[in-house]
């Protein structure tokens, strides 16, 4: 066997829907990372049940081959095929990449190449398919916008059915199609997308579904015959979060919030449940606690899981909605907490609004509920942090540890205290603030590994500070980044988001022979520069996000929304659900 | 008990020996049909499967039990290949009062092995195991090589290919490893997806029995 996990290319999943059907339009949903990344995300499941529900499409899969496959392509000169039908990428007629991750850019130069793409749209005739991006990193498209023909904004759900039906009707006419395409809510045309001094202007309005009940969702998803990395099926509660976090793009990017209703769920986790075998079925929105009648969820999809000998998976609560009542009956592995920061002040400015007694009340509930591994995530490098907010998340992790001794207990306690690398992120409060060198942040994490070292029990693991960086800089760069990326790719870097195949230095080389300084994207921005994703309309308007800035820099925090709207302007895009009074925010 | 003999073809040749236990496992689920799990906060599925088999073979003879109070072999049948992925097909369903225990009886394994060549050289593959052969086996303490005639019970070769039988179970002629060999000590061309298991055999009282007479045996 000269591949490592063939099957990753084969295909054959149950489930798997009618691939021979007549069909008008040709689809392939690609996803720059392995099989069982991309088989784990729900995006992805979506938009292949959508697709292929329309009589008019067929919708195929490609992924990232791992390089033991990729050199085989190359040395053979075979083109990256679909894993359905083993078709050539460049005879679709469309082609949607799902971007979930800055990382993930070259791969996704690295699949045109095996593909036998040109990299960018204009280079491209109308003998190419037309090619689209979509995810969670168009949140800022502009350093891969100049790659492809259409890049959508918001969910892919609400646009992908009127680019098919637009594209049956303009035949093969790549331009009248795209000029089309421009004036459907969520579709931005970086081609034909008006620019001053290098920055785009054209208004783009992001998509949005209303209703989320009546949104379709794979009930009969594909079941993949090698392990996976989520390997359970898979139950989305509601879009979007109520907290605020002003580190978090998710939070204002799924905005508004929008429910699916309990009756929806029990129906879709029933379904699910007949349809896949899995072993276990999980839940998954942004902060899962937050739902409104979360208990009535949970019971009656246990009910049900538990009939079928089915594991529910607990979601990862928030500290302040943790209750005894959710884990009560829960298999006992480990507990996942997020604070984010040492300190209370800096939680203050980064409004994660979780207090040191919230923190100890929890744990307390928790070693009592019968846990004694514990999973702590926090940042380092966020805006204002200070040396004393590091040495705070020592002294909770020793809390901790202090909470647990004070009683006799059969089984050691294990802390695993993971940090990741603050990144500023387009669509928050923190777009405009600086990011810390990288000597910085590996003092940083110096600091606290010293720190930690003295506490029994605690594993630190850290996220690479390189890595972190160049996040930041595709993060908020502009379109010249595609320079950067592309000879990167050219230079050989592929699989950056694994350890094992990142190598700094040629993103390095890459900065450095396109002349672009990669510091230079790291800067404070000023709240009057326009900023490469401001021709976006995400809802959430950006007065908002600059109030939200100075409450952060004066240390205020902002309640969540659940009860009271703090009026962020997403209305403007949909109504949101809120727990107390349903007036328009 | 309710044991069935499935294939492993088409793109499922390609599972682990682990893939192959967990996606028959979802199919079973599928199935719906009454299953005994183990207790504890942490069922699993009773079930039993052959011996893992060589990434790559294609074989019509995979053998699986599981423990439930279904009793309808040919209602299995209908309800396991609906709701499996291609390739794992079952053919054969018994019911039995006891544990077959397969995986732990099985001494043999027969195989086609698909070849146009191997005819010219019939004389010499059907002695071959008259006098020690020796092959490259990997173990816990390293790689040697090891004389494995003992293990080659039969071989017989015509214009279609080789029909070999050999041992499989506790002790093994792994038919990757055999082929390869075959290929380099006589410059034959055999691939991997020219294998084919056609069945699995356990010994009753000194002789062969394949699996499926020998479970219907115990009904
Ligand atoms: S709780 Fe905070 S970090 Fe989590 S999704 Fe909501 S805003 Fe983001
Ligand atoms: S509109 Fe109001 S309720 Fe909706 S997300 Fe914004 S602040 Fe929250």
């Amino acid at each position: 066997m000269r591949v490592e996990k063939p099957a990753r290319y084969t295909g054959g999943e149950y489930n798997t829907p009618d691939m021979d059907k007549e069909h008008k339009l040709s689809f392939c949903l690609c996803f720059a990372d392995v099989y069982e990344v991309a088989m784990s995300n729900l995006g992805i499941a979506i938009l292949y049940d959508i697709l292929n529900k329309d009589k008019d499409i067929v919708c195929q899969r490609c992924f990232a081959p791992w390089p033991d496959m990729g050199e085989l392509l190359k040395e053979h000169n075979i083109p990256l095929m679909s894993i359905e039908k083993r078709k050539p990428l460049k005879d679709f007629d469309m082609i949607g990449f799902s971007l979930q991750y800055e990382m993930a850019y070259t791969n996704m130069l690295y699949m045109l190449d095996l593909a036998h793409i040109p990299f960018r749209a204009k280079d491209r005739s109308d003998d190419y398919p037309i090619l689209i991006a979509g995810g969670p990193c168009t949140a800022n498209p502009e350093p891969f916008a100049d790659f492809f023909d259409i890049v959508y904004i918001g969910e892919g759900e609400e646009v992908n059915s009127k680019l098919c039906k637009l594209y049956l009707e303009c035949g093969k006419d790549k331009r009248s199609f795209l000029r089309e395409a421009a004036k459907i809510d969520g579709v931005y045309v970086p081609l034909l997308a008006e620019t001053k001094n290098g920055i785009t202007v054209t208004k783009v309005k992001k998509a949005v579904i209303k209703d989320l009940n009546k949104a379709p969702y794979p009930t009969k998803p594909l079941i993949p015959n090698l392990e996976i990395v989520h390997d359970r099926a898979v139950l989305e509660l509601f879009r979007g979060c109520y907290a605020g976090c002003r580190f978090c793009q998710a939070c204002f990017f799924y905005r508004p919030i929008r429910y699916r209703d309990k009756e929806t769920l029990v129906d879709y986790a029933k379904k699910l449940l007949h349809n896949t075998g899995h072993e276990e079925i999980g839940l998954s929105s942004l902060s899962t606690g937050d739902y409104e009648d979360i208990y009535g969820v949970i019971a009656d999809i246990k009910c049900l899981a538990d009939s079928k000998n089915v594991n529910l998976q607990m979601p990862s609560l928030r500290l302040d909605s943790f209750s005894a009542k959710l884990m009560k009956g829960a298999r006992k592995s480990s507990l996942t907490f997020a604070p984010e920061a040492g300190t209370q002040r800096l939680r203050n400015v980064i409004n994660k609004n979780i207090t040191d007694e919230d923190i100890n009340k929890s744990m307390e509930i928790a070693f009592e509920t019968g846990y004694s591994n514990i999973k702590l995530y926090f940042m380092l490098g966020l805006p204002t942090e200070t040396d004393e907010d590091i040495l705070g998340i020592a002294e909770i992790a020793n809390r901790i540890n202090e909470i647990y001794y004070r009683k006799r207990r059969n089984r050691a306690l294990s802390i695993n205290l993971s940090t990741a690398m603050f990144v500023p992120k387009p669509l928050t409060p923190f777009q405009w603030v600086e990011q810390i060198s990288i000597d910085e942040m590996l003092r940083k994490q110096i600091l606290l590994r010293n720190e930690l070292k003295r506490i029994k029990g605690v594993k630190y693991n850290w996220h690479t500070a390189e890595v972190s960086k160049l996040e930041g800089v595709f993060a908020r760069g502009g379109r010249e980044l595609s320079y950067v990326i592309e000879n990167a790719y050219n230079n050989g870097c592929r699989f950056d988001g694994w350890d094992e195949h990142f190598n700094y230095d040629l993103w390095l080389k890459a900065f450095e022979s396109t002349g672009l300084d990669m510091e230079s994207y790291s800067r404070q921005r000023d709240l009057e520069e326009r900023l490469p994703w401001d021709f976006i309309d995400f809802g959430v308007k950006k007065s908002y996000l600059i109030k939200e800035y100075k409450k952060a820099m004066q240390g205020l925090t902002t309640p969540s929304c659940k009860n009271e709207c703090q009026m962020c302007g997403v209305s403007s895009l949909g109504k949101c659900r809120r727990h107390k009074g349903e007036g328009n925010a | 008990m309710l044991s069935f003999k499935f294939r492993k073809a088409l793109n499922a040749v390609y599972l682990s020996h682990i893939d192959i236990l967990k996606t028959i496992n979802k199919t079973l689920r599928r199935t719906h049909i009454p299953i005994d799990y183990s207790r504890g906060f942490n069922p699993h599925m009773l079930i039993n499967m052959s011996q893992p088999l060589s990434l790559g073979i294609e074989s019509l003879a995979e053998w699986a039990t599981v423990q439930t109070s279904y009793d309808d072999p040919q209602g299995f049948l209908e309800l396991y290949n609906n709701c499996c992925p291609q390739g794992l097909e079952a053919s054969q369903c018994h019911i039995t009062q006891t544990k077959p225990n397969i995986a732990g009886k099985v001494i043999a394994s027969d195989y086609f092995i698909k070849n146009d060549k191997a005819v010219e050289i019939k004389e010499i593959l059907e002695n071959i195991n008259k006098k020690p052969f020796f092959m490259e086996v990997k173990s816990k303490s390293g790689v040697y090589e090891k004389d494995v005639s003992p293990l080659i019970y039969r071989i017989k070769a015509d214009a279609d290919g080789i029909y070999l039988l050999s041992a499989f179970g506790n002790t093994n002629l792994r038919c990757d490893r055999f082929t390869e060999k075959l290929n380099q000590a006589f410059n034959l061309d055999i691939k991997l997806r020219d294998v084919t298991r056609l069945n699995q055999y356990v010994d009753q009282n000194g002789e062969l029995k394949e699996v499926g007479e020998y479970i219907k045996g115990l009904l």
